[in-house]
């Protein structure tokens, strides 16, 4: 009989069918991821992990230049497809505004997105959406969430980066996509895609002063307003000569704990003087971080120049903080960001810092060292900066249970953004009814450094006395490196710190120590890093660290050891 | 029974805690923070969005209050004086109020009332503290004009961002604070899990570290454990038994709370804690914020108790009435 026969062939089926039905939810499950994926990574084999391999098609945006794109030699293919979106503006009301590829006001040659996205989905290529205007961003994410649904939209499984210029650039010449609505928008309803931010154009950036040609901490502080809070990852879209002249600004964004890359373009405008910093950048940061679409002179500059990486070692151990960070009552970023080049405090005093070094025996001693960079937001005139905003820094006999950002029962070290330096040992209410020995020492010892925006800073624990040294520096590293650094002074090395009494360049520092009484527990204590005062003063840690030597617990250690292996 | 005493002392000291996400009462001769009526004489309403007699839909609440009634502080934190009326010259005669920016539990959250006629105008304060007497808000109109009751306008935020305090102020159905020394209720990991060490039920994973003591270092002793509702201990209850139907196992151990009041029909058991033992025996009424037990402190238990909630017999989720991000009881009869 054929009975068998039947089933095996029905077996069979219905394994084809299950093993079609399992490749399908994975290629579902990639959907999703590949979207998110950066363009670098994606093209491995073309790009060599390398972005300057990175070919980009621009403006793809009208029927001539899709067909284009289909004939392309199979050898020299883009990966990386762009497209402007505007919203097409009908004179007459009962037309809806739909969003549209060019603005052209030739019925023949427009592409509506809709259209558009349907022939570059089958491209097999990564997709650049560049959003022209704040009100074409609904829609067209609105769409793109929904596609993910429909099976009869265009099924999206390469990259998909969303652009758009958000911050306004110095005599720009068009207006800026409002950045909350960009980034609120993409975050809601299409959050498995990159991210990439950029600045409007302007009408001849040769004409453009120098000053402007870069980013400056305080732009960085606004990038992260929106960077920071952000899950998926975002790229940030940078004109060759305004990455030249922001190498340290760029690479701390590189060096963020989260996927941040970067996109440096140039255009005819672009002149760079000195290449070093783009060389560097290249260098330093992760290949794959760093994408390059430049024209094709720049292009050969750079492809000349080895591209070894070079030893970029970090200057802060993310690994050795922690962050904790409570609930803002404001709408604005209050947080402490970290990168591998330093933490950055935001907003409201709503985060700490704290070290995962474990406090040492007494007697010892610890070091916390770093250079602090004030970046006040601009205010208002008229409005005043809260005189008590810096940098504290807590001395803390316990820091297990915390519960708010406000540390109690803490020795504070405060470095005030006007060069106010103080220490001051806060006791809890209760704790100072118990221990009449507190009144012996004294709560608080205060100095003035010179105002600046930079001061490098010691803090020394010894247990029993606790002492900071301010000193203001000037803030560009490449001027500091003249001059004689705090953090080089030979004496600070050793135990004994002596009041700086330098007779040639004597920087107007601040010298203050505070005689504490001893922790119960007959250790250092613990320390953490905050922020005090007005929302308005943001803050960078340079060359942040938290050092400690306990020489005779050392001692002991060697001793204990002889011992052992003597006793065997 | 030296560990019993010493329990007992420090039971005695933390005797109920505040209840999370319910504030307390605003106005003197208010206990349980009403609305003004709504629809009022002219016709507007006092709730959250509700349309104010000026047409606004306004991101606050205009709670009952009679001008010169006590004014208390509805929760911990920082106050501050704010005019709310910005300064116009007309609306002088009650434009002064209060800005009080939340710590603890409220960390992150400003609660905004007016017009109150202040005591003092800064520090901290906590809650029920008093602040001053409040204000007629519609000094500026004339008697026979006035149309709506006596009422103080309260205005709350969390992050920047306005959000509806009614259920924060009347029919408060937040769970109270339930480890001691996590006084935010701060979950492990996602809300409303299942978990194979319970029994695979689904219910809440909350943080819930050792306490180290404070007179003696690096003594360290298991945190209380307080009610997270109003209701009647009905004493142990174990997660499995053996195959001989014995229970045992040092981690095998949950208190069973079965709602009472506006709990009704709830129905609470937490696991990784160990009844009081200087509780008596048997069936009897404990309120929220009590402490009823202990966490267990077996050398495989973890740094957390877990929590499952049940409505009428089901396992629901109550996410929000456990962090207090909302305390306005869900629809659970669908």
């Amino acid at each position: 009989s054929r009975f068998p026969y039947d089933a095996t062939m029905i077996f069979i089926t219905l394994s084809i069918f299950s093993l079609l039905g399992g490749l399908y939810a994975t290629a579902g499950f990639r959907d999703a991821r590949a979207t998110r994926m950066s363009v670098v990574d994606f093209w491995k084999n073309e790009t060599l992990g390398d972005g300057l391999n990175l070919r980009v098609a621009h403006g793809v945006n009208s029927w001539p230049a899709l067909v284009e794109q289909l004939q392309e030699p199979f050898l020299n293919k883009s990966m990386l497809l762009e497209g402007d979106v505007f919203l097409q503006n009908h004179r007459r009301p009962r037309h809806r505004a739909i969003p549209v590829m060019s603005p052209s006001a030739r019925a023949a040659d427009r592409m509506t997105f809709k259209e558009w996205l349907r022939e570059v989905a089958s491209l097999r290529k990564a997709i650049k959406i560049n959003f022209r205007s704040t009100d074409v961003v609904h829609p067209v994410l609105e769409y793109l969430h929904a596609a993910q649904f429909d099976p009869s939209s265009p099924v999206l499984d390469y990259p998909l980066i969303l652009h758009a210029d958000v911050f306004r650039s110095y005599k720009s010449i068009e207006s800026a996509v409002d950045p909350s609505v960009f980034v609120s928008n993409t975050e809601n309803l299409f959050p498995d895609a990159t991210l990439s931010l950029g600045w409007t154009k302007q009408a001849n950036f040769t004409l453009v002063d120098e000053k402007h040609k870069r980013i400056s901490w305080r732009q960085l502080m606004h990038i992260l307003e929106y960077v920071a809070r952000l899950d998926q990852p975002v790229m940030l879209s940078v004109r060759l000569t305004v990455a030249a002249n922001s190498k340290e600004q760029l690479l701390w964004l590189l060096g963020m704990d989260k996927q941040v890359s970067l996109l440096i373009w140039s255009d005819d405008h672009d002149e760079v003087d000195d290449w070093k910093p783009i060389f560097d950048l290249r260098r330093m940061a992760t290949k794959n971080r760093v994408l390059y679409d430049l024209l094709e002179k720049h292009r050969d500059i750079l492809q000349r120049e080895s591209a070894d990486p070079i030893e970029n070692p970090p200057t802060f151990s993310m690994e050795s903080w922690r962050a904790v960070v409570f609930s803002s009552s404001s709408t604005d970023l209050s947080t402490v960001v970290m990168s591998a080049r330093g933490p950055a405090f935001l907003g409201k005093p709503t985060a700490l810092l704290l070290s995962h070094a474990h406090p040492q025996a007494f007697p010892g001693e610890q070091k916390i060292r770093g250079k602090v960079h004030f970046l006040p937001k601009k205010t208002g005139k008229g409005a005043e900066v809260d005189e008590e905003s810096g940098v504290v820094i807590y001395l803390v006999d316990k820091i297990h249970d915390l519960q708010s950002p406000r540390v109690d029962d803490a020795i504070e070290v405060f470095i005030g953004y006007d060069g106010r330096v103080s220490i001051e040992k806060k006791m809890r209410r209760s704790n100072m009814k118990n221990k009449s020995s507190e009144t012996y020492y004294d709560t608080k010892a205060t100095g003035q450094a010179e105002k600046s925006h930079c001061y490098e800073f010691t803090v020394t624990d010894a247990g029993w006395r606790v002492s900071a040294e301010v000193l203001p520096v000037s803030c560009s590293d490449e001027k500091a490196r003249g001059k004689r650094s705090l953090l080089d002074l030979p004496y600070l090395k050793g135990l004994s710190s002596l009041p700086y009494l330098d007779e040639t360049d004597a920087p107007p520092s601040a010298y203050i120590q505070l005689e504490t009484p001893l922790t119960r527990s007959r250790t250092l204590r613990s320390v953490a890093i905050s922020k005090r005062g007005d929302p308005s003063v943001d803050f960078l840690l340079d060359r942040l660290e938290h050092s400690s030597c306990a020489r005779l617990s050392f001692f002991v250690s060697i001793i204990l050891l002889i011992t052992v292996f003597f006793s065997r | 029974m030296r560990e019993s005493l010493l329990l007992l002392a420090t039971c005695l000291l933390v005797q109920r805690v505040a209840s999370l996400g319910c504030m307390v009462k605003v106005c003197d001769g208010n206990d349980k923070n009403e609305l003004r009526k709504c629809p009022d004489r002219d016709g507007s309403c006092g709730e959250y969005k509700g349309k104010r007699s000026d047409g606004i839909l306004l991101d606050a609440i205009d709670l009952r209050c009679d001008a010169g009634r006590k004014v208390f502080a509805p929760i911990d934190g920082q106050m501050e004086f704010f005019r709310p009326f910005g300064g116009k010259k007309d609306k002088k005669c009650a434009d002064a109020g209060v800005k009080i920016e939340g710590t603890g539990q409220w960390q992150g959250y400003v609660v905004y009332i007016s017009s109150v006629e202040l005591d003092h105008f800064g520090g901290s304060v906590k809650a029920g503290d008093e602040l001053g007497k409040a204000m007629d808000r519609v000094c500026n109109e004339d008697e026979s004009q006035k149309g709506v009751e006596p009422h103080l306008q309260i205005k709350v935020t969390k992050a920047g961002q306005p959000i509806d305090p009614t259920y924060h102020l009347q029919q408060c159905m937040c769970t109270g604070q339930i480890c001691e020394g996590n006084i935010a209720n701060t979950l492990l990991g996602a809300p409303f899990k299942s978990d194979s060490r319970y029994n695979g039920v689904k219910g809440y994973d909350i943080e819930c570290p050792m306490i180290e003591e404070d007179d003696e270092e690096g003594k360290r002793r298991a945190p209380i454990i307080y009610s997270p509702i109003n209701g009647e201990i009905m004493g142990r209850a174990r997660t499995h038994f053996d195959a001989n139907g014995y229970y045992s196992g040092c981690e095998n151990d949950a208190v069973f709370i079965v709602g009472t009041d506006q709990w009704i029909d709830f129905e609470v058991r937490i696991y990784n804690a160990r009844y009081r033992e200087d509780l008596p025996l048997g069936r009897h009424r404990i309120v929220q914020g009590q402490p009823i037990a202990v966490r267990l402190t077996c050398d495989s238990a973890p740094d957390s108790v877990f929590v499952e909630i049940r409505h009428q017999g089901r396992v629901i989720d109550v996410s929000d009435m456990i962090t207090a991000e909302s305390c306005k009881l869900p629809n659970l009869f669908n």
